[in-house]
């Protein structure tokens, strides 16, 4: 029978002597979800996974797996099934490989059987049995780690990067073999990466963590499109999403340098009310329309920023393209077709326009998003 | 003054038998950016090395400012050789970060302050000389690090895998750093790389090397646009290129590696019996290939697959399609929502962004 088990973290902290990896993580995993541990290496990630597998203890805060607190509990009680990045495999066939932890829990012979022809079917390996380890491919050798834990059906999965020494499209086809067995199995997964695009990917729900705190958690588009602060929306994306410091005037009107930008009686109220002078405009390469042309625009509807074009780079289907105003910098990117069309050359001048639903708002000191005018 | 800075003529170098440079041949104008592109083992760093007056040729001839520098040591060249990543010490503060190679080459102490705050004030991070590197802005620590790497006087910066081993985002940043001050610093850099990302973004011009020859040498662009060989294309994407193989039987039929279930455009079919070939290699970029489920209109040569997966990279999917062994990758804004994975897909390469390859060569036809 399937267990659903949802894990709960409560003000995690984890401390490696004078060092604080995790400073108070709190997360909810519902049950049966795919969800993403992401971050930079040393953000924290892999050491709250070797938590939430009893592999670690917290220095202070408790794991819940549904309303257990296992917090104390050895990793062996815990039924959860670990797969790494570099699968040991036993140099024998499949079928002993992902039988083997079955023997030690000393199931029938008819049950072992039962198990790894199961798990063999899910991951796509019931013809390869009987093959020896030796003789597989990279992405057979992942299948194989993948059953084995599949085998010992645990609560919950916990995957770390597993998919990180496979090739490009290894790595595509196994992607959607994991989504597929874990709609199938409908089991809690838990999955750390530090590869954005295998997260947004995979998960139904991201964390994205830095420097031992959980920044954000959301879906896949709410985190790449509604950043919880500047670094979420620094980290995900190439390139990450754009942050202008710009002035908040009490005239109605938010200037960048000497430029007015963008004039809108109610969003500026709203900043106004919360007492700031100043903001981050965040907003993302893609959604800048660029132009040479200058003439007037609705600034109630859309942020217009005139700049100078002062790096080009081409990376094959994109340009990216360094502007600079008001002493500020962001980037923009165009396809190919489109940059070609504008005939533009570095130090030209340019007029870059952003529609008002492509602008999000964050507090210049702590970076947080601040929740003016979004349609969410 | 002269157009070319460095001219490097009929380069050759053995080293216990094996070839590790054969007859290179290249010049570098001045105050350009030139990168010389290749995969790991294809002679780069021995290149630079008989540049710098670190490394004896075998054969040809090194010239600077129309000179010919053979006989030269590295102290007469102007040249200034940085091994070193752009990565920078965390426990030094900018000042030592900068003058660090400096105090490796046993410069005075005088020296160094004068020049460490030259380059700071061209650089603008003068006022940050005595802050520790770990406690920099990400802008802040790419000005240093670049810092660092042009601390030497010299007239040519020869930089060995600058961005090697360096985390993604800082390699990017550093990237566009490096090119933005490209016109402030007024020298001439050449940096080898072996990721053609650097390359394409950072060069004015590349040099494609691969087992001590040059390859292809050009404005990244053009090199794009017209590789000079199927593993050229193959090399810059990293595999992501689409391939179809057409041969002509002897009655002038065309037949694919991918069978008969295949169209192909009137306008597609003159042109592969314009080349002339008994067999050629249709390519497209990922971002010429259009996945869905189904394409009604296509221009250049369709294939009825099925939907392999997608990637989710937050502003575009990369989608994946495939015909029995053979992949099929598209860069879309959008992503048909009811695909499944196995579902039928049409996959169509278009046109407007097909290269043709002769298919025995790998040679590029148009």
């Amino acid at each position: 029978m399937i267990l659903l088990v949802s894990v709960k973290l409560v003000n995690i902290v984890k401390k490696f002597g004078k060092v604080e990896a995790l400073k108070g993580v709190s997360l909810h995993v519902l049950d049966g979800e795919f969800f993403s541990i992401l971050g930079p290496s040393g953000c924290g990630k892999t050491t709250l996974l070797r938590i939430i597998a009893g592999l670690e203890k917290p220095t202070e805060g408790r794991v819940y797996f549904n309303e257990h607190d296992v917090t104390d509990l050895p990793a062996e009680a815990r039924d959860v099934a670990m797969v790494f990045q570099f699968y040991a495999l036993y140099p024998t066939s499949v079928f002993n490989n992902i039988a083997l932890p079955l023997f030690s829990k000393k199931y029938s012979k008819s049950e072992v059987v039962k198990r790894v022809t199961e798990a063999a079917r899910l991951v796509g390996l019931e013809k390869l049995l009987n093959v020896h380890v030796d003789k597989l491919s990279v992405v057979d050798k992942q299948r194989v780690a993948l059953a084995r834990a599949i085998a010992r059906e645990p609560q919950i999965y916990l995957l770390d990067e597993p998919l990180t020494i496979l090739d490009p499209v290894s790595r595509v086809i196994m992607r959607s073999e994991l989504k597929r067995i874990q709609r199938e199995l409908k089991q809690t997964v838990i999955y750390v990466t530090h590869d954005q695009i295998e997260a947004l990917t995979l998960a139904d729900r991201i964390a994205v963590m830095n420097f031992g705190v959980v920044e954000q958690i959301g879906s896949p588009h709410e985190v790449y499109n509604l950043p919880a602060s500047t670094y979420v929306g620094w980290f995900l994306g190439e390139p990450g999403m754009n942050f202008v410091e710009v002035v908040v005037s009490k005239n109605g009107s938010i200037l960048l340098g000497d430029n007015v930008i963008f004039q809108n009686q109610h969003i500026i109220k709203e900043l106004v009310n919360r007492g700031l002078e100043k903001v981050l405009l965040g907003f993302r390469a893609e959604n800048i329309v660029l132009s040479r042309d200058i003439v007037l625009r609705d600034l109630s509807r859309e942020v217009v920023i005139d700049g100078v074009l002062r790096v080009v780079e081409f990376f094959g289907t994109h340009y990216v393209l360094d502007i600079e105003s008001g002493g500020s910098e962001f980037k923009v990117k165009l396809n190919p077709s489109d940059f070609n069309s504008l005939g533009l050359r570095e130090n030209d001048k340019v007029r870059a326009v952003i529609s008002f639903d492509k602008v999000l708002f964050f507090h210049p000191d702590s970076g947080k998003r601040i929740p003016v005018g979004e349609k969410v | 003054m002269r157009e070319y800075i460095l001219e490097v003529r009929n380069i050759s170098k053995r080293r216990g038998g094996k070839v590790i440079l054969d007859n290179v041949s290249f010049s570098v104008r001045r105050g350009e950016v030139f990168v010389i592109l290749g995969p790991p083992g294809s002679g780069k760093t021995t290149l630079l090395k008989i540049i710098a007056g670190l490394e004896a040729q075998d054969l040809g001839d090194i010239v600077i400012n129309g000179e010919v520098v053979n006989t030269f040591p590295p102290y007469m060249r102007n040249v200034a050789m940085v091994f070193e990543t752009l990565a920078l010490y965390t426990n030094m503060t900018v000042f030592e970060n900068i003058a660090s190679p400096l105090i490796a080459i046993k410069k005075d102490r005088e020296y160094i302050e004068k020049r460490v705050r030259e380059i700071a004030s061209l650089l603008r991070i003068e006022q940050i000389l005595d802050r520790r590197a770990d406690k920099l802005s990400g802008g802040e620590r790419q000005r240093v690090a670049i810092a660092r790497a042009l601390a030497k006087e010299a007239d040519i910066y020869l930089l060995d895998e600058p961005f090697l081993n360096l985390d993604a985002k800082i390699r990017y940043a550093l990237r566009t750093e490096f090119k933005k001050l490209k016109s402030i610093v007024g020298k001439t850099i050449i940096l080898s790389t072996s990721d053609p990302h650097d390359a394409l973004a950072l060069g004015d011009r590349v040099l494609l090397v691969n087992n001590g020859r040059v390859i292809q040498e050009g404005v990244p662009v053009n090199i794009y646009k017209a590789p000079k060989s199927i593993s050229i294309a193959r090399y810059l994407t990293g595999n992501m290129v689409n391939e179809i193989f057409v041969a002509r039987d002897s009655k002038g039929e065309i037949t694919s590696n991918i069978g008969r279930d295949i169209y192909i455009d009137p306008r597609v079919l003159d042109t592969i019996v314009k080349f002339g070939r008994s067999s050629l290699i249709l390519t497209n970029y990922i971002d010429s290939c259009i996945i869905d489920r189904h394409i009604v209109e296509c221009d250049g040569v369709k294939i009825r697959g099925s939907f392999l997966g997608y990637e989710f990279r937050g502003s575009e999917y990369l989608v994946y399609a495939r015909k029995e062994d053979f992949v099929f990758k598209s860069l879309s804004r959008k992503l048909a929502s009811d695909l499944n994975i196995g579902d039928e897909v049409d996959v169509c390469l278009t046109r407007d962004g097909m290269l043709f390859f002769d298919g025995e060569t790998g040679d590029f036809l148009g």
